[in-house]
């Protein structure tokens, strides 16, 4: 073995006095690991440099920083790293040793890790492990197939579309799977986007918890909308519709409490009805564009009624493209707009002309917001939007822009067929299907029930690759909850609505211009809200005080002398667990058949099925528990 | 539903307590196993601060003599703050009015300006921009990384209380496996908190629920599966200790009851306590984005933000935590160079960042780092990039005892070298 740094005279005709000092000298070098009696074969690094990363042509690679670059190599212990160079060194000094074929079959395999080196040294100089991986690709070409399912309708598919779709699944929409099952797609999917009437009083009762908590005190509008909307998510027989218009909001976002710091909170009423309006009919985007666009809600809440001719404020004209049409970049990170420059083009400005005249009349005293009209606050055009691109067009207000990105900019359909699919489907849904479901999209003239028709009946949809990928939003967690518990007529309505603060989804109050993606939904701090709110809902209290009015647990447990495992069961199957594994089956009934004391303690209770007190404690509590399972919480 | 009787209530100290103790002895998993490569810093804490919506650095931070302020007045005519008003930086630059507690640590040499700081490729859009700077990358088009707090986890082990959002969902946070909390105040962190319930049987649950966490089969290739079970355990195994650090916490001077009121306090909670282990927190105040009527925001938000400063700042330094303590205070974007006709700013490009704290190498760099041009206001409609975030980011990580290779790309070389004596 050659060292390289200290010459220390280590050959085999030294005296054997000095190889023996020579061989003592390097031996404490190489353990103490000091640099001048390193062997060529590694290089000491720092252990924090040392990183892996999963390369799709290359499996695993790792890693370090050596002399201030990051190399591709094998890690020899925690601070010894063995660069992929030395063995490309080594090969070719072999192969410049070697004769014939084996010189020839050496220097082959040294050019080909060369080249293998050059091309992993280059991920590693992309740094360390902490990027996004590339998300799994699709299995199957099924998974990206927007063709009708060719098989019979499953229960699971019941449950599958109101979970992806609708406001989770419960005893309250088990009457579609009675009629759907056995049957073809077309039946379940037209029948559960089909409008049905809402229950008798529904809407009443929605009504008057809005109209009732406008009082003196304003500030009870917020509590009353929120309220009044949790009360109709729950009792709904229109998933489909009321689900879409709740993702129509998280587009087109809009802040109760922020316009006028709240004063006109009531107005986000008129404005969500619109939405939801909408969602009912055939969901045409591009007229749904043209009317929020003249919004008073939304004029106020991005400006545009501040947007004047010669006084541009581009507030609205940036996000109307960014947020509610068009994304920032297309998807090959192409910009699909251009910003404002100094002499006053750019697809921002233009777009802000476009949008001027229009300004929002006041009513202080019943606190009203109402669209006007000004000529001459409108810059009279003709304007030209994406100037000198393919989708150039030419226009003279508000009405023209938004039909004209609809109409002309090849990004529109892409960016909703992304924003849905994210939100039904999966966080990442395969490009593939962004762009065929764009497609659709653009084919239905932008009109969403047809389109949404095709995707919740492909085979993409129901394909197990999604299966659990998306995590479910707040409200659809806190409503699927009320439902399986059976206690939409018994939960606490003020404090759901207060557990919805935590749970960080307030409708009517957004955390910005946009609401959280579904990437924010997996945090410790919604978890343990999420908990919290389940305690709350089921009432263990003290008292014993049950929900009211006229609510048992029994409703929601197996009847009769059912076992501890026989309720679990029963349990999962309302979530929708699909496998209970056998460990957390014993977890569940070791907690079944004990009893917590407030010092800590335990004592031992038998579990009876039939005893009321034990049924609302432990039978709800192992509702509580499975609801904190990857299977409920994803969707 | 909030009134407890004060028995109830020292019974729940005493039952927190023992919790308290079983975590302690390492009885709850999550925490005694953290990973063998786990990491801590050399005892520098951060605190970043980011004002969201995209503040206005050229009011905060305005130009004040010269041929710069002329230009700037002539672009702000209604926003600019008279150059008397403003609170001396170098004699070229000077500080808002509102902001008194900025002022007292540039002349105690504890705050840097860094001018013109942002990322290659900068978005106007709040969604992109706001990611950016999350993430903490050279080149927003370049690269899709996760948030840098999360990443910084990951590479270092750290354990979920090392880092927390104290307002909430992040994106610095997501990407990456480790699980940082981002909670919406840490005072609503806590299992049970509802006292009309029973608490003992509410505790079991939780128990159980982490019992089972683990026990759940969780497919590979969906991420979420194991998301859920982490954010789980990492909840269960951090509410206690944040509730009894709450309840142990003293404050020499009191917190104002505002929005950052209450998050610094919060902050004050975990950097108080040791046991916690804390080194980061992240707070954020929206309300910056101002389309309009800019002033009245100004008026509103910087006392706010002052007052809750100040307070901080004193209780830091009482505690003796100020000698380590790093704040950044950050934001998505600046503004446009010119105001727009409804008194406000719209969306802009770089801004500065201050850096604040004991380890602040104020006097070291005149207080201010970076150099702003006349042709910087006039070229475009907002400041140009000349500080990559990335170099502060670095620079800060490393004060902390971290090898900021580890998660962040090589410094693009910006002249912050300064930061830190």
């Amino acid at each position: 073995m050659r060292f390289k740094g200290l010459v220390l005279g280590f050959n085999s005709y030294a005296p054997s006095g000095r190889r023996a000092l020579s061989l003592l000298l390097l031996s404490i070098l190489y353990l103490s690991n000091l640099p001048l009696a390193r062997a060529v074969d590694w290089v000491p690094v720092d252990p924090s440099s040392v990183y892996t990363v999963s390369d799709p042509n290359f499996g695993t690679i790792t890693c370090a920083t050596v002399k201030n670059k990051r190399v591709s190599g094998r890690a020899v212990s925690d601070t010894r790293f063995l660069p992929l160079s030395v063995s490309v060194n080594k090969l070719q000094k072999k192969a410049r040793k070697a004769y014939g074929k084996k010189a020839r079959s050496l220097k082959k395999k040294a050019s080909n890790l060369k080249k293998r080196m050059k091309a992993e040294n280059i991920v590693c100089e992309q740094g360390p492990p902490v990027f996004t991986p590339t998300p799994t690709p699709p299995p199957s070409s099924d998974a990206v197939s927007l063709e009708k399912l060719d098989r019979a309708v499953e229960a699971e598919d019941v449950r599958y579309l109101h979970e992806k779709a609708g406001f989770g699944y419960s005893a309250r929409e088990q009457w579609l799977a009675s009629t759907a099952v056995g049957g073809t797609i077309d039946t379940l999917v037209d029948t559960y986007m089909s409008t049905r009437s809402e229950d008798s009083g529904l809407m009443e009762k929605v009504n008057d918890m809005v109209d009732g908590s406008i009082g003196e005190d304003d500030s009870h509008t917020q509590y009353g909308q929120r309220q009044a909307l949790f009360e109709l998510w729950t009792h709904t027989n229109n998933p489909y519709a009321e689900r879409l218009a709740l993702f129509l909001l998280g587009v087109w976002t809009v802040s109760g409490e922020a316009v006028d710091d709240g004063v006109f909170r009531k107005m986000f009423w008129d404005y969500y009805q619109r939405l939801r309006n909408y969602s009912y009919l055939d969901t045409n985007l591009t007229e749904l564009g043209v009317e929020i666009t003249r919004d008073p809600f939304m004029l106020v809440y991005l400006n545009n009624e501040l947007n004047i001719k010669g006084a541009p404020n581009e507030n609205y004209a940036r996000e109307l493209m960014e947020l509610f049409t068009l994304g920032t970049e297309d998807l090959d990170g192409n910009p699909n707009y251009t910003e404002t420059k100094p002499d006053g083009s750019g697809d921002i400005a233009v777009a802000a002309r476009m949008l001027t005249g229009w300004w929002v009349q006041r009513d202080w005293w019943d606190l009203l917001l109402e669209t006007r009209y000004s000529a001459a606050r409108h810059a009279d055009g003709p304007h030209i939007m994406f100037a000198g691109t393919p989708y150039q067009f030419t226009g003279e207000n508000d009405e023209d822009l938004v039909r004209g990105i609809f109409a002309n900019h090849p990004q529109v359909k892409n960016y909703y067929a992304k924003e849905l699919l994210q939100e039904y489907l999966t966080p990442n849904p395969p490009r593939e299907l962004i762009e065929s479901f764009g497609r659709t999209i653009a084919e239905n003239n932008y009109k969403l029930r047809p389109a949404m028709n095709v995707l919740l009946k492909s085979k993409a949809f129901y394909h197990p690759f999604y299966k659990d990928t998306l995590p479910k939003n707040s409200i659809e967690f806190a409503v699927e909850s009320v439902k399986v518990l059976g206690l939409e007529n018994a939960y606490n309505v003020e404090s759901t609505d207060w557990h919805l603060l935590y749970m960080a989804m307030q409708v009517n109050d957004s955390p910005s211009v946009f609401w959280f993606s579904p990437n924010a939904w997996t945090s410790a701090a919604l978890a343990l809200e999420r908990a919290n709110f389940v305690t709350n809902l089921i009432r263990d209290t003290d008292a014993q005080q049950l929900p009211e009015p006229d609510w048992l647990p029994q409703q929601i447990l197996p009847a009769g002398e059912a076992n501890t495992r026989q309720v679990i069961e029963h349990i999962a199957a309302a979530l929708g667990i699909d496998s209970v594994p056998e460990p957390v089956f014993q977890a569940l009934e070791a907690y079944m058949n004990r009893e917590r004391q407030w010092n800590g303690s335990f004592i031992n209770q038998n579990y009876n099925n039939t005893n009321a007190i034990l049924q609302r404690r432990k039978g709800l509590g192992v509702y509580s528990i499975l609801m904190t399972s990857p299977s409920y919480q994803l969707k | 539903m909030r009134n407890v009787s004060l028995a109830r209530r020292k019974f729940l100290r005493h039952a927190a307590a023992c919790s308290c103790g079983a975590l302690a002895m390492g009885a709850i998993p999550g925490l005694a196993n953290r990973p063998a490569h786990a990491a801590t810093g050399n005892g520098t804490k951060l605190l970043l601060i980011n004002m969201a919506g995209g503040w206005d650095g050229l009011q905060i931070c305005q130009p004040s003599s010269g041929a710069l302020y002329t230009t700037f007045a002539g672009m702000r005519p209604t926003l600019k703050t008279d150059p008397a008003q403003l609170l001396d930086i170098n004699g070229a630059f000077g500080f808002h009015p509102s902001l008194s507690a900025f002022k007292s640590l540039l002349d105690e040499g504890k705050l840097v300006s860094v001018l013109n700081v942002g990322y290659l490729n900068m978005s106007r859009s709040h969604k992109d921009a706001e990611v950016a700077f999350a993430r903490g990358i050279l080149d927003r088009e370049s690269v899709q990384a996760s948030g840098m707090i999360s990443r910084m986890g990951e590479v270092n082990g750290w354990s979920s209380l090392q880092a927390l959002s104290l307002n909430g969902i992040d994106p610095a946070f997501e990407g990456a496996s480790y699980r940082g909390i981002q909670v919406y105040g840490i005072s609503n962190f806590r299992y049970g908190y509802d006292y009309t319930q029973n608490y003992a049987e509410t505790l079991d649950r939780v128990a159980t629920a982490r019992q089972v966490s683990d026990l759940w089969q969780i497919d590979p290739a969906k991420p979420k599966q194991a998301e859920v079970v982490s954010s789980v355990n990492v909840a269960v195994d951090s509410s206690e200790l944040l509730y009894q650090a709450r309840e142990n916490t003293t404050f020499p001077t009191a917190y104002p009851n505002t929005q950052l009121g209450r998050s610094l306090r919060d902050a004050d909670i975990l950097f108080s306590n040791s046991s916690l282990g804390t080194e980061v927190a992240y707070i954020k105040r929206g309300g910056f984005d101002t389309h309009s009527e800019q002033t009245d925001s100004f008026d509103r938000l910087l006392p706010e933000f002052n007052a809750a400063l100040t307070t901080f700042i004193s209780n830091m330094k009482a505690k003796n935590i100020w000698s380590n303590l790093i704040i950044l205070v950050i934001s998505e974007f600046g503004r446009t160079n010119q105001e727009n006709d409804s008194q406000g700013t719209d969306h802009g490009g770089a801004l500065p960042i201050f850096v604040l704290g004991g380890p602040v190498n104020g006097f070291g760099n005149s207080g201010l780092i970076g150099a702003m041009t006349t042709t910087d206001l006039t070229d475009d409609g907002w400041l140009p990039m000349k500080i990559n975030m990335v170099d502060i980011y670095r620079q800060v990580f490393a004060r902390m005892g971290y090898n900021p290779d580890a998660a962040f790309e090589p410094a693009a070389g910006s002249e912050v070298s300064l930061l830190f004596s």
